[in-house]
């Protein structure tokens, strides 16, 4: 009798979650996603529910959303890689940062539903009209053969690193700020000298820089081209537009300014250990711990916030860094080579094997259009902001500013607390940034974004044919790790430059650098034609 | 014949099944873990593509070595591989000795507090993570690090001017520094094996020497050395075997650009290969599996030489 009971209760129980579950499902379905950024966020919180931003737009697109990805791992790649193995069979909507060669190469091969045709037929009505709007960014990313496997993050503010310099050590010196490069020398030589942290010990590093790679692009200071955008590895630059491409590490005016800055190692002017120092480390080590760093090439806002660190504050309270223009040489303008990179190859997919394809691109399709854009970048209405400003743009509620500067910035804040400005399928609105920028930053990137500064001309972000991509695949990695080590010789004195200079390029072009520029050349010729 | 053998393996199972049921989890964890995966060594000779997987990608024959060894990235290869067996030589010349020193040190040593607490000691150094020793390696020689200033102290004590070095800078130094750091690291913990081998030399025979008359240290060269050949011979076959095994994470984490030329090693090259994000799985695959034939091929060989030179070898 009791088992009886038992066992129609038990039956009842299961019909009621069913239904439960019936009617707990959003019209649109069920949305599976492998989602991941920076090796430690997913969708979802700790807890298990879903971060503000992606609650927030499943409620508005109608759907449900579920977070299949591996909460607990710490290689976003590699979980995407092991998704590859499984013909990504297991969610609707993949994607993370660093991807768009996978996407490219796993869309070829029919891991993923080519967008393009639900853009022409107006299943994307928000992202077809941002690429109508933005051409340059259409032909960044959609294939020669007419196809585009993700919808990807599209950066905004253009201004990244700038020149900040020790204007506490000018004005201790009793120095004018420098104008040319060679007034910089002047300036940097006496702060090698005069001992302007005032220690007694002649240990100051007049340039330093966070990372080797950046400290490299200081030969941009005599004139030569080093990189040609965001990306460390493009060193194919064209002067301007519809230009001649050529491989800037073998040109002359890279030799010319590699003399420059051998010179300037050797004199101790560029810091000694800028290729052997953990990366990431220079700042801190330099600034706030040792107080011995002059002047480096950073990003504005992060960097300017060290202007305001108590902790720095109070072992060097004159301590002060501003921005400067980039200097000239011989009477040339000077120029600035890094800006934010037009196309960031991160962004997300859907898989072929999806049994919800509508929904999963209507999903995608959201976060272009005005509300969903707004969320992604500053948050759920209502909770980190209120209303529009009268710039159109959300404004930060005052606690949210403040919250986020004491827990380690406002981007690690909106990651965290609501799953915005993940690197997912959306355009960035740099107005996020401002409001928490510091003022003198805030000056430095609109110096740097006014007529005063002038910027080289940056390889466009480019979509390269099977055959381009392969010889592109097959050579840079092997070029780049030859041109570096031979570059790190000739700056630090190991190697002469002159005496050397005709077996580096010579060994650059057996390697493949002609090659690789011809590649380069003939995509940069479909690009021109696309965006004219 | 037949039938003998026949009764004989399953006689020999009734006998002693226990045995054979300890070894099974072994057995299993071995076919899965070890052997199944083996399978996956075809990568080495195709296009491969983790979404095809090994069925759907494309063979391509020994395209994937000879552009390991003969393409654009060939001299980056043959640097890795010649800096890998000089590393490794250096560490088997002075890092294999050092073990067998110690223990016979150990052994010769009264037992008691000050003999244990020195064992303790020194097999501390294997508990630390490669990461701690490396920043730890790293800080010491720093420019203003502990090294270069204990150095300059001691030169100034006799009144010589030193201009202090960076290290980490410095090709030629890069292989000494590893070699130190891995025996400062591993020898108390490789001692042990060969203490456990002296310990259990019979003392009779240290008796009958002393009674003939031998010094400490004829008995340390008749007796000890010879007592524990057996064991050394077998960790110098295994020893040989991992020559091409330089440590990559070591090697990884106190290396940097200006030292490439001495520092990069094959595992770090395959590495850096991949570093723009997009790995060449056919190419590491070809990369690892050279490693490992070359491996084997020095274990087999040095297998016959201890065979034919001695009564001990592996096989």
């Amino acid at each position: 009798m009791k088992l009886r009971l038992i066992t129609r209760f038990g039956a009842l129980c299961v019909l009621l979650v069913l239904v439960q579950g019936a009617f707990g499902q959003k019209a649109g379905g069920e949305l599976k996603i492998h989602y991941r950024w920076n090796n430690q966020f997913s969708i979802s919180q700790p807890d298990k529910s879903l971060k503000p931003v992606f609650a927030f737009a499943a409620q508005k697109v109608g759907v449900t959303l579920k977070d299949v990805a591996n909460p607990v791992a710490t290689n976003d790649t590699q979980e995407f890689q092991l998704q590859a193995a499984e013909q990504f069979s297991a969610a609707d909507i993949y994607g993370g940062s660093s991807l768009a060669e996978y996407f490219y190469q796993y869309g070829t091969e029919g891991a993923f539903v080519d967008l393009m045709p639900y853009v022409k037929s107006g299943k994307l009505p928000n992202f077809k009209k941002f690429l109508d709007a933005n051409p340059d960014v259409y032909a960044a990313i959609v294939n020669p053969e007419g196809k585009l496997y993700h919808m990807p993050y599209v950066p905004d503010g253009g201004v990244a690193r700038v020149y900040y310099l020790r204007t506490d050590w000018l004005k201790k010196l009793g120095l004018a700020a420098p104008k040319t490069v060679e007034e910089l020398e002047k300036v940097l030589v006496a702060f090698r000298d005069k001992d302007p942290n005032g220690n007694g010990k002649k240990d100051e590093i007049p340039y330093f820089n966070d990372k080797y790679r950046e400290g490299v692009r200081l030969l941009t200071l005599w004139g030569a081209r080093v990189y040609g955008n965001d990306n460390y590895g493009v060193r194919v630059v064209a002067d301007q537009k519809g230009g001649k491409m050529y491989h800037a590490w073998t040109d002359a005016k890279f030799k010319a300014a590699l003399k420059e800055m051998a010179r300037w190692y050797k004199e101790g002017l560029v810091d000694q250990q800028l290729f052997t120092r953990k990366e990431n480390t220079a700042r801190k080590e330099l600034w706030t711990k040792l107080n011995v760093g002059g002047m480096t090439h950073e990003w504005v806002a992060s960097t300017g916030n060290y202007n305001l660190d108590k902790d720095l504050l109070k072992v060097v309270p004159d301590f002060k860094i501003e921005v400067f223009a980039p200097w000239g040489y011989k009477g040339a303008q000077g120029f600035e080579e890094h800006a934010r990179v037009l196309v960031k190859p991160d962004g997300w997919v859907v898989s072929a094997q999806s049994k919800n394809k509508d929904a999963a691109l209507a999903f995608m399709d959201w976060f272009y259009g005005e509300e969903g854009r707004n969320t992604t970048n500053f948050g759920v209405q209502g909770q980190t902001w209120d209303k529009l400003g009268p710039n159109g743009h959300p404004v930060f509620k005052p606690e949210v500013l403040d919250e986020s500067a004491k827990s380690g910035g406002m981007n690690r804040y909106l990651w965290e607390k609501q799953g915005a400005q993940a690197p997912l399928g959306y355009f960035q609105d740099y107005e996020y940034e401002r409001p928490w920028t510091p003022e003198l930053a805030v000056k430095g990137v609109d110096l740097y974004a006014s007529k005063a500064v002038k910027y080289a001309y940056l390889t466009p972000v480019m979509t390269f044919t099977k055959a381009e991509q392969e010889v592109v695949s097959e050579i840079t990695d092997v070029l780049n790790a030859f041109l570096e080590e031979s570059v790190i010789n000739m700056i630090t004195g190991k190697a002469e430059v002159d005496a050397g200079w005709a077996a580096y390029v010579a060994k650059a072009k057996e390697l493949g650098s002609e090659r690789l520029v011809a590649a380069y050349q003939s995509a940069y010729a479909r690009y021109l034609k696309s965006t004219n | 014949m037949g039938m003998t053998a026949k009764k004989g393996i399953a006689g020999e199972l009734r006998e002693n099944w226990q045995l054979y049921v300890l070894a099974l989890p072994l057995a299993v964890w071995l076919i899965l873990y070890a052997y199944k995966p083996l399978i996956g060594l075809v990568i080495a000779f195709q296009k491969f593509s983790p979404f095809k997987g090994i069925a759907g990608s494309p063979f391509v024959g020994l395209d994937n070595f000879q552009r390991l060894m003969a393409g654009p990235s060939a001299y980056m290869f043959w640097r890795a591989l010649k800096n890998t067996v000089q590393i490794s030589l250096y560490g088997l010349a002075f890092g294999f000795p050092i073990p067998i020193i110690l223990a016979i040190l150990f052994n010769e040593a009264r037992e008691g507090v000050f003999r244990k607490g020195v064992q303790t000691v020194s097999y501390l150094p294997n508990l630390i993570s490669e990461v701690t020793i490396a920043s730890i390696v790293l800080a010491m020689l720093q420019l203003n690090g502990l090294a270069n200033v204990a150095i300059e102290g001691l030169l100034g004590v006799f009144g010589v001017d030193y201009k202090r070095i960076s290290w980490m800078s410095e090709p030629a130094f890069f292989q000494g520094i590893y070699v130190l750091t891995g025996i400062w690291k591993n020898a108390g913990f490789d001692s042990i094996v060969f203490f456990a081998a002296l310990v259990g030399i019979s003392p009779t025979l240290y008796e009958a020497a002393r009674i003939d008359g031998a010094s400490r240290i004829q008995r340390i060269r008749y007796v000890s050395i010879p007592g524990i050949m057996p064991t050394i011979i077998i960790m110098l076959i295994i020893r040989v075997g991992n020559v091409l095994n330089v440590g990559f994470e070591r090697v990884l984490l106190m290396y940097n650009p200006t030292i490439y030329s001495t520092a990069d090693v094959l595992g770090t090259f395959t590495f850096r290969l991949g570093s723009s994000g997009f790995i060449d799985y056919g190419l590491s695959t070809a990369s690892s599996m050279f490693n490992s034939l070359v491996g084997f091929a020095l274990v087999i060989v040095t297998n016959r030489i201890a065979r034919k030179a001695s009564e001990t070898s592996l096989w």
